[in-house]
């Protein structure tokens, strides 16, 4: 006889009728089994191999070593390990052979003690995945080597590591489900085995017959060594329906033929270890089912409701398909049954319909199985709401408990960091995704979404399972599951981008739509009032874009918006559907709000606690001890508390909180001393130390140094009208030399402006807009020719305020005013005294260097730089700004000259220049300059003075070379006055450049612009609040999913963009 | 005239459908995305960012953009939630072509 193992597929040998065998999880028939009852004892012969998964190595170990000794009689005992499909097996087998002589205890006593506190339902765990996975669930692969689950000593162990192998979604929920419910069954199954053996216990003879209610064997009972009889049961191969029927005790008569041979099958099925298929034989829609139509029907929905997995589905399917094929004539075909009774599955083989057969009619869904899984997707949801409250509820109660306690330690509106969801809600919410998808699927089954060849098969759906059901060429279906994997959509979670090969479905959407809303409802429900307001005005807030709730006839609605309100609605879309582009630079514009918003805070924190000269450096002083102790407080309490530890950190913090009070008295004290020993300081100092506060909580970093105020102006200069204590704000004037003009001469000053703390040119600006504002379109000529026509920067070189051959500005004070008179005269104001200036009479006052990096231009802006000190500050303490630090400013690069050459040379003719290898023309065609290569022209000059590659260049790897080339070309660029390239960076072989200022005219100074190549992609202000800046709209994707070499351009100077201001 | 791009189209699978419909559904899938992300939003926000978002709600000019742009600037977490919330969505409505 064969003394091996039979493999998958292979047909074992009939079964002997001594043969003893233990069926529990069908592993044995999955592998074959041969056996083997009495093997003749072969002198110091030792067996090859002991493959039951149940014998520990030791004990194998252990019984082929006693065997090589000479202990024949132990063969035996071999042989009945091999059978052995449980550990509890194993122990009754050495018992058995203990009590029988044929071992010694002592020799596994090791075993028997492990044996002893060894849970082996983790082993028959693991048989039963590997059943699955035979079966055709390779899903299950993952958990076949889990030593997490390899070592899990009872079923609530297993349970654990199974829920949480679920949410690492390493299982399916079905998957869990099906393996959880296993675990309960096998509970169940061991009580029940354990009552029963107890009873067979009781009788002598136990006749092992298939019990119809259980259909499973019952466990193998030695009786006083005797091996009993099997019972009188064909070999499994030879095993029919109406055999085993007579073996079950016969068939309902109530039920069809044709429902026999079914639940035959069934039968056999399940006595081959398919122990799920169990529910079926109680099914009593099945039972009742009067034709194969019925038959499929029930199928179909216990396969949509779980119940049944798609490969056990499947092979009913088939057994129906070939029974319908043969019963007809022949009535049950025994040898195709039996070719049936190990399903494909269970062999190994790849199940799939066979191409050019005829598919059975596509079963209808009925509304009752539709409404299973709307019971079962109501319950999801209702436990993801409920779970999603709960946290939500406790999230906020600790939330604010957490606030409040931040707010004590004077940090403000502070949130608790967002922590880890719980496990349960989790589960929930993915449960409640499956039940969803289920339900989705179901729908779109039941509403003929499918479209059938002219055979009836289904060749398009939108369902996955129904897709592997029905599409009958194997290609195609392993096409369509590589394609797929789910029928769900398949996103990068980095990008958010769909992978090609989906479409919309727009009953999906209607059925989202709902779904969403039934969710939302409840959670809404349970929010607090003032949430439960802000969603319902956001969410009008939305509606009101389109003047109206509802979808029908948006397209019409937005037909009417007008450009600029569509391109609102697309923004608005974009930010939600496309991307965060909108987002973040929102983002990044509120950032900079709210470093100036910061700044504030501080200003008024410090502020409020100076209040005397001594005092506020013992402030300062304890301010920062106690800021310090405040941010360690903060790091301990704000980076590590979670839901979970809260209360812990409360308690901590309490005590921390406690004794940092406790040090704030003592710091009053130490305070209140200081303050009396100082009594004596005199009031210079005093004043001195408010000049430093003063002076140091103006705005801005850079500014020009000056003495104080009293030391510069010259006595008599000042009149009543000028407060002394004041700040200067543009310097000393005290000894202008602007010769005063008689106020009397003066003509009227129609127009008048405060000069700007940003500077001369913005109080051009400023007067230009008053002008424009008062005269509207009837500007006197004069007014025009001399002020309007000219730009701010020629003005300010033209009066004198600006020198920009020394890069020197003029300096003027807070109260001072500039104004023109109705004859286009400018006249400063200033002391008092008001006087034209003009490119005759310059302003003479004092010139101060421009820090090259506060304008391009020279500093005119900076000259006003020092701002009178907010009444608020007069007392406060010195406050430290975060000095912006700009990259080394550049010359900006214009076509204007050509380095090294004579612009004469540039003037006519071309220019050619080497490059990798390779020339290019840099040409003088008349006004413009262009460059060329290859007679093809690569780049210009465009309006802007820079010189721009063509736009057919701007992108694509083919064009890297040409990009390359033009940078080379923008290389030997000279440049231009008037404005700044203070960020230069290379990108995809071309450069993109941040620009600052405008040498057009009349351009905006504060211009800040963003050239890639040359060509203006984004533009806006830079302020002595921030930077505002957006790319142009006309580049912008608006919808686009990947970004536009603008926009990446764009994002690429962002990091020098964000937090870009005037220090003035 | 186009009213979406290509690259909407592409990205949500619209392209079988007439532009009525691609509009339609683009705004329908705009309201619920910025729905979901409301919801989860408003549980992170503190209770006095709640009352900023409040009176900023409460301003007739007040646009859907200018809530996400608040939203942005009080969650770090932002971006990412609103693309798990697209993502989630695209999951529920996307269905491969065959």
């Amino acid at each position: 006889m064969k003394d091996s193992i039979y493999h998958l597929g292979e047909t074992p040998p009939p079964l002997p009728k001594d043969a003893r065998i233990f069926e529990e999880s069908g592993i044995h028939f999955e592998k074959g089994v041969e056996v083997d009852p009495v093997v003749k004892p072969q002198s110091r012969e030792v067996p090859e191999q002991l493959d039951s998964m149940y014998v520990p190595a030791d004990v194998f170990s252990k019984i082929t070593e006693l065997i090589a000794g000479g202990n024949n009689a132990l063969k035996q005992v071999f042989n009945d390990l091999k059978y052995a499909n449980s550990l509890k097996s194993v122990m009754e087998i050495l018992d058995q052979a203990t009590y029988e002589g044929l071992i010694h205890k002592e020799d596994f006593q090791q075993y028997f003690s492990e044996a002893n506190s060894f849970n082996n339902v983790s082993i028959q765990f693991l048989s039963y995945i590997k059943t699955l996975i035979g079966m055709g669930n390779p899903r299950l692969e993952v958990l076949q080597n889990d030593e997490e689950l390899k070592n899990a000593r009872d079923e609530k162990e297993i349970e654990k590591i199974l829920l949480k192998r679920f949410l690492e979604a390493k299982i399916t929920h079905k998957d869990w489900q099906t393996l959880k419910s296993f675990l309960d069954e096998s509970h169940e199954d061991e009580m029940l085995k354990e009552r029963e053996e107890e009873e067979l216990e009781k009788v002598e003879e136990v006749d092992p017959v298939f019990d119809d209610k259980k259909f499973t064997m019952p466990p193998f009972v030695k009786v006083d060594g005797v091996v009993p009889d099997m019972p009188d049961i064909p070999p499994l191969e030879q095993v029919t329906p109406e055999s085993l029927a007579e073996a079950l005790g016969g068939n309902d008569d109530t039920e069809t033929p044709y429902t026999d041979e079914f639940f035959s099958y069934i039968n056999t099925l399940v006595v081959a270890g398919k122990t799920e298929l169990k529910f079926l034989q109680n099914d009593e829609e099945l039972r009742n089912a009067q034709n194969e139509t019925e038959i499929h029907r029930v199928l179909y929905s216990r396969f949509t409701s779980l119940k049944l997995s798609y490969e056990d589905w499947q092979t009913l399917k088939s057994f129906l398909d070939e029974s319908r094929s043969y019963t007809s004539e022949q009535g049950v075909d025994l040898e195709k049954m039996n070719k049936n009774e190990i399903p494909d599955s269970l062999r190994g083989v790849e199940s799939g319909t066979t191409p050019g057969e005829v598919p059975p009619p596509l079963p209808k869904v009925e509304s009752s199985e539709i409404s299973a899984l709307d019971k079962e997707l109501m319950e999801a949801r209702a436990e993801y709401a409920s779970q999603m409250v709960d946290y939500q509820n406790k999230s906020r109660e600790k939330g604010s408990k957490y606030a409040r306690i931040m707010s004590e330690l004077g940090v403000g509106d502070k949130k608790m960091p967002e922590g880890e969801l719980p496990a349960e809600l989790v589960a929930a919410q993915k449960a409640y995704t499956e039940a969803k998808k289920r339900k989705y699927e179901s729908i779109m089954i039941s509403g003929n979404e499918e479209t059938h060849n002219i055979a009836g098969r289904v060749v398009e759906t939108n369902n996955l399972d129904m897709a592997k059901a029905s599409l009958s060429e194997y290609e195609a279906l392993n096409k369509y599951t590589k394609a797929l994997g789910e029928v769900r959509a398949i996103v990068n979670p980095e990008t958010g981008e769909t992978l090609p090969g989906f479409e919309i479905n727009p009953k999906l959407v209607d059925l989202s739509e709902q779904e969403r809303r039934l969710l939302q409802s409840r959670i809404v429900e349970s929010m607090h009032p003032r949430e439960k307001g802000i969603f319902a005005k956001a969410t009008a807030s939305f509606g009101k874009i389109f003047t109206g709730e509802g979808a029908q006839n948006v397209y019409a609605r937005w037909e009417k918006l007008s450009p600029r309100e569509r391109l609102v609605v697309r923004n608005v879309l974009a930010g939600l559907v496309v991307g965060t582009s909108i987002l973040t630079f929102g983002g990044a514009t509120l950032t900079g709000a709210a470093v100036v918003g910061g700044a504030r805070i501080v200003r008024g924190m410090v502020g409020s606690g100076a209040s005397t000269a001594t005092g506020l450096g013992m402030d300062l002083f304890f301010e920062k001890k106690n800021q310090e102790n405040r941010e360690k407080i903060l790091k301990r309490y704000a980076y590590n508390v979670n839901l979970d530890n809260l209360e812990e950190h409360d308690k901590k913090l309490a005590e921390d909180l406690k004794e940092q009070d406790g040090k704030r008295r003592r710091q009053i004290l130490i305070k209140s001393g200081a303050m009396i020993a100082a009594g004596g300081i005199s009031n210079l100092a005093l004043t001195e130390l408010q000049n430093l506060s003063n002076s140091a909580s103006s705005v801005g970093v850079v500014r020009p140094r000056v003495d104080s105020y009293e030391t510069k102006v010259p006595e008599g200069k000042i009149t009543p009208a000028v407060d002394n204590t004041r700040t200067p704000q543009v310097g000393v004037v005290g000894n202008a030399l602007t010769k005063p003009t008689d106020s009397l001469n003066v003509p009227k000053s129609p127009v008048q402006v405060e000069l700007s703390s940003r500077g001369f040119i913005q109080t051009i600006d400023d007067m230009k807009e008053k002008l424009r504002a008062q005269y509207g379109e009837d500007i006197p000529l004069k007014i025009q020719e001399n002020i309007l026509d000219k730009s701010s920067i020629e003005l300010a070189q033209e009066f004198g305020f600006y020198d920009a051959e020394h890069g020197r500005s003029g300096m003027g004070f807070k109260g001072e005013h500039l104004g023109v008179d109705s004859n286009g005269n400018v006249i400063y104001e200033h002391g008092g005294k008001k006087e034209i200036v003009s490119s005759e009479q310059k302003f003479t006052g004092r010139m101060m260097e421009a820090p090259e990096q506060l304008h391009p231009l020279g500093g005119v802006e900076t000259a006003h730089a020092i701002e009178s000190a907010p009444d608020d500050t007069q007392t406060s303490a010195p406050i430290e700004y975060t000095e912006v630090t700009y990259p080394t400013i550049r010359r900006p690069v214009f076509l204007d000259m050509i380095k090294h050459i004579k612009p004469a040379e540039i003037e006519s003719g071309v220019l050619t220049f080497q490059f990798m290898g390779k020339s290019y023309d840099i040409t003088n065609d008349g006004a413009n300059k262009v460059v060329t290569f290859e007679g093809n022209k690569i780049a210009h000059a465009s309006s802007t003075g820079m010189l721009q590659l063509e736009d057919k260049f701007q992108n694509g790897a083919e064009y890297l070379e040409v990009r390359k080339m033009y940078v080379n070309a923008l290389s030997r660029m000279e440049d231009s006055p008037g404005v700044l390239t203070f960020e230069t960076i290379p990108f995809e072989g071309g450069v993109v450049q941040v620009v600052w200022g405008d040498n057009t005219p009349g351009g905006n100074p504060k211009n800040l612009r963003v050239f890639m190549n040359g060509k203006e992609i984004a533009h806006g202000e830079v302020t002595v609040k921030g930077s505002k800046i957006d790319l142009n709209t006309d580049l912008k994707s608006g919808f686009w999913f990947k970004d536009t070499v603008y926009e990446r351009a764009f994002k690429a100077v962002k990091p020098t963009l964000k937090g870009l201001k005037i220090i003035s | 005239m186009n009213i979406l791009s290509h690259e909407i189209i592409q990205e949500w699978g619209l392209g079988k459908l007439p532009e009525e419909k691609q509009v339609e559904l683009v705004e329908r899938i705009g309201r619920m995305i910025y729905q979901a992300v409301l919801v989860r939003a408003l549980d992170i926000l503190s209770e006095k960012e709640q009352v900023e978002l409040d009176l900023l709600l409460d301003e007739d000019v007040t646009t859907p953009q200018d809530v996400l742009v608040f939203l942005n600037s009080k969650i770090p977490t932002f971006e990412r939630l609103v693309q798990e919330e697209r993502i989630s969505l695209k999951e529920d409505i996307l269905v491969p072509t065959v």
